[in-house]
């Protein structure tokens, strides 16, 4: 049976340096999604990421499974997200109510220009992701957080310092204007 | 939040898997690697088996020179016991002391080799079993002296040492009693050459002396030149200890909780000290990976 990430990360702090490796071949990718996904360039991504396993690393000594790893981590991505923010004059405000917003989804295909299956997926996914790039902060954190780390509700609100219900609702925002933008309503 | 999405799902999956690059992985694996790596064999050890090969060969010729030469493992009594002569005259005629000083240290290897012929003669041969004919040293010359001046090598007469040295010792009970410590007091000026010796010696002993002045059994410890001269050097090392004691403290006071931490940083902040507010700031998140610092806060610690 495999070991869970809580005692991977427990021997990693014991010292053993395979258990980080497996730890790290977990989650890297869906770290490394939802930080270039937030961030929109690969170079800011590849150096975020980067500090935030440091920070890992630096914290294995104090680490406690108190909470699931995932949300540890995804807390720590979260806080140097916000630090990356704020340095650049942006902030995680009032982004619940910011529902019906700014920059309106692109309008979805018609039927009218029904392409061939895999052009049409091609197309929704760049919808997709240009929707997910234009999402509020938070929303967009919230819905990648969903997705990418699989955190649910509760541990999102954990890992960014909210509450649930604001969690929740952030998730649900999101999900509306992308499925707007994919045109799935 | 579980609502059914599954052409969004599907969407969101269809979307580029990107992965970090290899170079990223492979220099996050390493930092993970060499924060848990052990240190060498040679390098965990160097330094205690080092410690422990310098000690033992700090024993070794101790112990060897001990036997040898008693007395000589301490070359601070040579620089007190040889103006014993001078501070007979001393107590003769207090006032000429400061000249009959230099004279002593002149006239002190001739003294040698008379005391050496007066004790082949007063002395048991048990007495010079152990003295090697030249020296050259101050050290055994001051241990010739003993028939003399048997108050300042007292604590080191040895067992074999002749019973007319030791009646003399008795019979002179008060110059036994004042003369180290008039020797002790003079040996500044009455040997030019001595004090560099004591104070090579004092440098040598310093760290035993404040370790375990008890075990040294040198009979000038505090109130000598040398103790002087060790005092001025631990001063400094006192004062560092203390620093670093300082430092320790300073360190051990530093804020444990994230808020109170952020408030130190936010201080300096407000004091203009930047440099160290951006450094404080890095190892608090260093210290505090998940700690989220709300906006408030952020405003009075954020990096100007």
């Amino acid at each position: 049976m495999e070991p869970s990430d809580e005692e991977l990360m427990v021997s990693y702090a014991r010292g053993e340096a395979r258990a980080f490796e497996a730890l790290y071949a977990r989650h890297k990718g869906a770290l490394y999604r939802f930080v270039l996904r937030s961030t929109k360039t690969a170079g800011e991504a590849e150096e975020l990421a980067q500090e935030i396993w440091m920070r890992v690393i630096g914290a294995r000594v104090s680490y406690e499974p108190r909470a699931k790893f995932t949300t540890w981590l995804f807390s720590i991505a979260h806080n140097r997200l916000v630090d990356h923010w704020r340095v650049r004059g942006l902030a995680l405000v009032s982004l619940d109510d910011a529902g019906d917003d700014d920059d309106p989804p692109e309008p979805a295909a018609g039927p009218e220009a029904e392409p061939e299956r895999a052009l049409e997926a091609a197309q929704v996914a760049r919808k997709l992701a240009h929707a997910i790039a234009a999402l509020p902060l938070a929303q967009r954190e919230a819905f990648l957080l969903h997705q990418e780390g699989g955190l649910t509700a509760a541990e999102i609100a954990r890992a960014t310092g909210s509450n649930e219900e604001a969690a929740k609702s952030r998730v649900r925002y999101a999900m509306r204007k992308l499925r707007e933008a994919i045109g799935d309503e | 939040m579980s609502e059914p999405n599954d052409r969004l799902e599907r969407a969101y999956r269809s979307l580029a898997r990107e992965e970090p690059p290899a170079s990223l992985d492979a220099s996050i694996l390493a930092a993970a690697r060499r924060a848990v790596a052990r240190p060498s064999l040679a390098r965990r050890w160097g330094v205690p088996v080092s410690a422990a090969a310098v000690l033992a060969l700090a024993i070794g010729v101790t112990l060897e020179m001990q036997h040898e030469r008693p007395g000589i493992e301490v070359s601070a009594p040579a620089s007190e016991s040889a103006p014993a002569p001078a501070a007979k005259q001393e107590m003769a005629a207090p006032a000429r002391a400061p000249e009959a000083k230099p004279e002593a240290a002149l006239v002190a290897p001739e003294k040698r080799v008379e005391s050496r012929q007066a004790k082949s003669v007063a002395a048991t041969p048990g007495a010079e079993t152990h003295h090697e004919p030249a020296g050259g040293e101050s050290a055994p010359g001051a241990r010739d002296v003993v028939p003399e001046m048997p108050a300042v090598p007292a604590a080191r007469s040895q067992p074999g040492e002749a019973p007319a040295a030791s009646a003399e010792r008795e019979r002179a009970p008060a110059s036994a009693q004042r003369a180290p410590a008039s020797a002790q007091r003079e040996v500044p000026q009455t040997f030019p050459a001595a004090p560099p010796a004591s104070r090579a010696n004092a440098a040598m002993q310093a760290p035993r002396a404040q370790a375990a002045p008890s075990l040294e059994g040198a009979p000038a410890a505090p109130p000598s030149p040398a103790a002087a001269q060790e005092g001025r050097l631990a001063a400094p090392a006192a004062s560092m200890a203390k620093r670093s004691a300082g430092a320790g403290a300073d360190l051990s006071a530093a804020p444990a909780s994230p808020a109170a931490e952020l408030e130190r940083i936010a201080k300096l902040r407000e004091e203009g000290r930047d440099v160290e507010a951006d450094r404080a700031l890095e190892e608090f998140r260093k210290r505090f990976p998940a700690y989220r610092i709300d906006d408030a806060t952020w405003r009075r610690v954020k990096p100007r």
